[in-house]
């Protein structure tokens, strides 16, 4: 396989110093350069091999995976990408949905509520462009005051269009916002092609979490805010919506075991009891929203993730008939809830309450 | 009775506390009883429905007739009619 060339602004971004101190450091390391043209080329690997993680856990500088997918049937974390504490390696990915950018943007945002500085490594491959056309670096610099940091040049007037995106990353900091976007998802999804239920289904699906997400925020930071993208792709050629929404609250377990009756829980007992009817850190009459996205998901015969802090309860109904629900691991391990929803384009009908509700009993109890 | 486009509200009514602002909004502008029609509103949540489906019956004798709802509306009014107990009357 062909060694991937770096110019010394991609290389210097990939270290996350300037063009000057990059010229003294291929000097001191004797990085071995390659003529194209009038100019110099840099092996990428050997530019790689020279940044010493300082975490541990993290794999060993050199040794870092490329192609890593982040999206909603993805193995790979957010973790896979972070090779040095704090600098996340974007172009190792190889592709990134809705669900994958809005847990890499809470990661982002975590690290700088926590006082961390973040470096960003871009180049002008596919996935950076999306991210950009997705308007994940617009929501990063708007929510992180100059605490993380990239090459901008690389993507400066990218004319990239993605004409998969149906809404980009949108930050939702007012009740009532999430509605006009629903419905212009909705117009927009009937334009497509999409049948009808889709499109209403996802406008419930975005109606009720971002509601709920707004709400938890609020409790946790005082400020109401969440995010969320969608986009459409192609999976077992079938046309189908991703949803990508996130808030950055104390997360569903947290929330619902401040109630006293649920307080014993463990936390994967209580993130799958809060998807049962009328289970609500509320009073007993509310706590229908998460059935009802359940509904909607199972009807489809589509996959759910909901990710919190560690956990991520992961659902695959794409055999109508063995519904499959199971911990797993999360895309990002941070506070607040991340959910990953995918509907898949023909007539359904929302399966009733007492059907989630039934699945989820059993479930329950083989846990 | 009076009847309700409900679209003037928007297209897709969620959230438990617009719910309660539209009810509001729905007491201080009409006279009950009410008919409330669903004509082009795409999606209900059950929160909003909660605030404003049984509070608009229990006004007018715990009835309520819809008009317009589509399938998927339909879905939640009945199961807002199996929660709260009051009988919804959809056309």
């Amino acid at each position: 396989m062909e060694k991937k060339l770096l110019s010394i602004t991609e290389a210097a971004s990939l270290l996350g110093v300037s063009r000057i101190t990059f010229n003294k450091i291929r000097k001191e390391k004797a990085f071995t350069e390659v003529p194209v043209g009038q100019r110099v080329r840099f092996y990428r690997d050997e530019i790689m091999a020279t940044l010493q993680p300082n975490n541990q856990s993290v794999a060993p500088a050199g040794s870092t995976k490329r192609n890593i997918i982040l999206n909603v049937f993805s193995h790979d974390t957010i973790g896979d990408i972070e090779f040095k504490k704090d600098t996340f390696d974007l172009t190792a990915l190889k592709q990134i949905d809705p669900y994958g950018a809005v847990s890499l943007l809470c990661v982002i945002l975590e690290k700088v509520r926590s006082g961390s500085r973040v470096h960003l490594i871009v180049d002008e491959g596919l996935v950076c462009q999306t991210l950009k056309a997705h308007q994940f670096f617009l929501q990063v610099e708007a929510r992180c005051e100059g605490k993380v940091s990239w090459d901008k040049k690389i993507l400066y007037g990218s004319t990239f269009h993605d004409n998969t995106m149906l809404m980009p990353i949108t930050a939702v900091t007012n009740k009532g916002t999430e509605r006009s976007l629903a419905e212009e998802l909705v117009v927009l999804l009937r334009k497509q092609g999409f049948h009808d239920s889709v499109g209403r289904g996802i406008a419930q699906i975005i109606g009720e979490l971002a509601d709920n997400a707004m709400t938890h925020s609020a409790q946790a930071l005082g400020d109401r805010i969440c995010w969320v993208s969608a986009q459409r792709f192609l999976y077992r050629e079938k046309n189908c919506v991703i949803v990508g929404l996130a808030d950055p609250g104390l997360g569903i377990f947290s929330t619902l075991k401040t109630k006293a009756e649920y307080k014993a829980l463990t936390d994967s007992q209580a993130l799958l009891k809060a998807f049962r009817p009328f289970v609500t850190s509320w009073e007993a009459a509310r706590g229908k929203g998460l059935t009802d996205v359940l509904g909607i998901a199972l009807g489809n015969n589509s996959y759910m993730h909901a990710d919190v802090c560690n956990l991520s309860l992961q659902m695959d109904f794409h055999d109508g008939s063995n519904p499959e629900i199971k911990f797993g691991t999360p895309l990002a391990d941070v506070t607040g809830t991340r959910f990953g929803l995918i509907l898949i384009d023909n007539y359904f009908v929302k399966k009733s309450r007492e059907e989630v509700d039934k699945m989820l009993e059993e479930k329950e109890r083989q846990i | 009775m009076n009847t309700v486009n409900l679209v003037r509200y928007g297209a897709v009514l969620t959230g438990r506390e617009f719910g309660k602002d539209v009810f509001l909004s729905l007491k201080r502008e009409f006279k009950f009883p009410l008919v409330l029609d669903f004509a082009g509103v795409e999606a209900v949540g059950s929160s909003f429905g909660d605030e404003v489906v049984p509070k608009v019956a229990a006004e007018q004798g715990n009835v309520i007739k819809i008009l317009n709802a589509n399938e998927d509306v339909r879905a939640t009014l009945k199961d807002i009619e199996h929660d709260s107990g009051i009988k919804v009357e959809i056309e």
